[in-house]
Order: structure tokens, then C-alpha cells, then sequence
């Protein structure tokens, strides 16, 4: 339950976390403009002092995240994408791997009726094995 | 804030514990948390905001901490940070711990020293 509450509330979360964060240089400016830097200059210093705004977001909305799962299905994602607009390369691919995994299939399958598991007769003529 | 070499990193755990001592006394947004921090501490220390937002997000996902809209220090709305139950609970057992710990490190030195 309590991780359904994770995944369902965690855009909320992020919304005040980007309003904390901007409250926050809001409140850091207007002390800088009192000490009697122009807004400009004040604007720059509070976020040079907050560091890399977009990085620290990240951070911490990793928290509510399952980094490794999470990357996994945006790669996965990606690649689809990436197939998605090149529909040759991805023929290519899919035929690639469907003959390949097709004539594996087959040869294995003649290989275990004929060598490995032979059909209960006891002597074919295909075969050199006789019982 | 910017990287002071004076500064050097807190160990893991003492920015969650400090701030659940601060927002014991009132619930503050994260501004009056770093100002609060560096000025109890008559400057000795200073909260990163790189290591802040990130820890106050690790604490509301325990449930030590809860967001609400609070009065900032113009007297505006702002978002605040209320320490729930729970994370009374956690800051109690927390400081016993931190004591001992404090206690047998001072213990060590004290021996060092002699």
C-alpha cells in the first residue's frame, strides 16, 4: 500500500519540491536585495550559492525512485523509440533474429529425435545406431 | 552553499538528526533550516543545500517528516516541514544513539591524549 502511495503521489511530491527550491531562492534574493545588491545581481548570486539546481532536483527526486528499475525500463524505452523510426533497421533485426533463432530450433530439433533421443524402433536406417 | 574547505562533510546521519531537532522546536522550510543550522551552530555548520533537499525528501518517504503550508518569514504562504510522530520517535532514539557514540569517541581521544 505504502508503495502504491509512492508511485501515485510522487508527482505531487516533485511539484513542492520545485516550489521548496524556488521559495527558497526567492527568499535568499530578497535577503541579498536588502543587504543592497540589485536583483540582477542578487539573482546570481543565489543560485551560485544554491549550486546546480537541476542536479539537486534530481537527487532528491531520486528518493522517491527505484534508480536501477527505473533506468532500465527508460533505456528499454529508448531502444523502442529508436526502432520505432527506423523501420528497416528494425526488419532487419527482427528478421535477423527470427531466422537465426528458427534454424537453431530446427537443427536441434532433428539432432535430439535422430541422435539423442531416437524414436523407440530398434533400428533405423538413417541412424548408424542399432540396439 | 558554496564548497568552504573550512567546512569539512558531515558523517552519515547528522544532517538527518539536526534536522529533526530543529523542526522539533517549529515546523521551517528549507531556508530557515539552513540559516537555523548555521546560526545555532555559531557558524561552525553549514548545511549544503545539495545535501538538504535531498535529505529532507529521504525523511518525508521514512514519514519523519510531513509538508504543509506554513508562513514564511516575510509572512507569506510557503511550504513547511512538520515532524510527525514518527519522527519524534526516530529523533529520540537517534540522540541516545549519537551519545554513546559521541561518549566512547571522546573516550578514545581522551586515552590518545594521555
Amino acid at each position: 500500500m505504502q508503495i502504491l502511495n509512492r508511485l501515485f503521489n510522487r508527482h505531487r511530491r516533485y511539484d513542492d519540491l520545485s516550489v521548496s527550491i524556488q521559495e527558497h531562492l526567492d527568499e535568499r534574493v530578497e535577503e541579498l536585495m536588502e543587504e543592497g545588491m540589485l536583483r540582477k545581481e542578487a539573482e546570481q548570486t543565489a543560485r551560485r550559492e544554491f549550486g546546480n539546481i537541476a542536479l539537486i532536483q534530481e537527487r532528491s527526486r531520486e528518493e522517491w525512485q527505484w534508480p536501477a528499475l527505473e533506468s532500465i525500463i527508460d533505456d528499454l524505452k529508448f531502444a523502442f523509440r529508436r526502432l520505432r523510426k527506423s523501420p528497416g533497421f528494425a526488419a532487419t533485426v527482427l528478421l535477423t533474429l527470427a531466422i537465426g533463432i528458427g534454424a537453431n530450433t530446427a537443427g536441434f530439433s532433428v539432432l535430439n529425435s535422430v541422435l539423442l533421443r531416437p524414436l523407440p524402433y530398434p533400428c533405423l536406417l538413417y541412424t548408424s545406431r542399432c540396439v | 552553499m558554496a564548497k568552504n574547505p573550512e567546512h569539512r562533510d558531515l558523517f552519515p546521519g547528522a544532517l538527518e538528526i539536526m534536522i529533526l531537532q530543529s523542526l522539533r522546536l517549529r515546523p521551517m522550510h528549507g531556508y530557515a533550516l539552513v540559516k537555523h543550522i548555521k546560526q545555532v551552530s555559531d557558524n561552525l555548520l553549514q548545511v549544503e543545500e545539495g545535501s538538504l533537499y535531498p535529505a529532507l525528501q529521504r525523511m518525508l518517504r521514512e514519514g519523519w517528516l510531513e509538508s504543509e503550508i506554513g508562513v514564511s518569514a516575510k509572512g507569506g504562504p510557503t511550504r513547511v516541514y512538520r515532524l510527525t510522530d514518527t519522527g519524534v520517535r526516530h529523533l529520540e532514539q537517534e540522540v541516545v544513539s549519537f551519545d554513546r557514540m559521541f561518549t566512547g569517541i571522546t573516550r578514545v581521544l581522551a586515552v590518545a591524549k594521555a
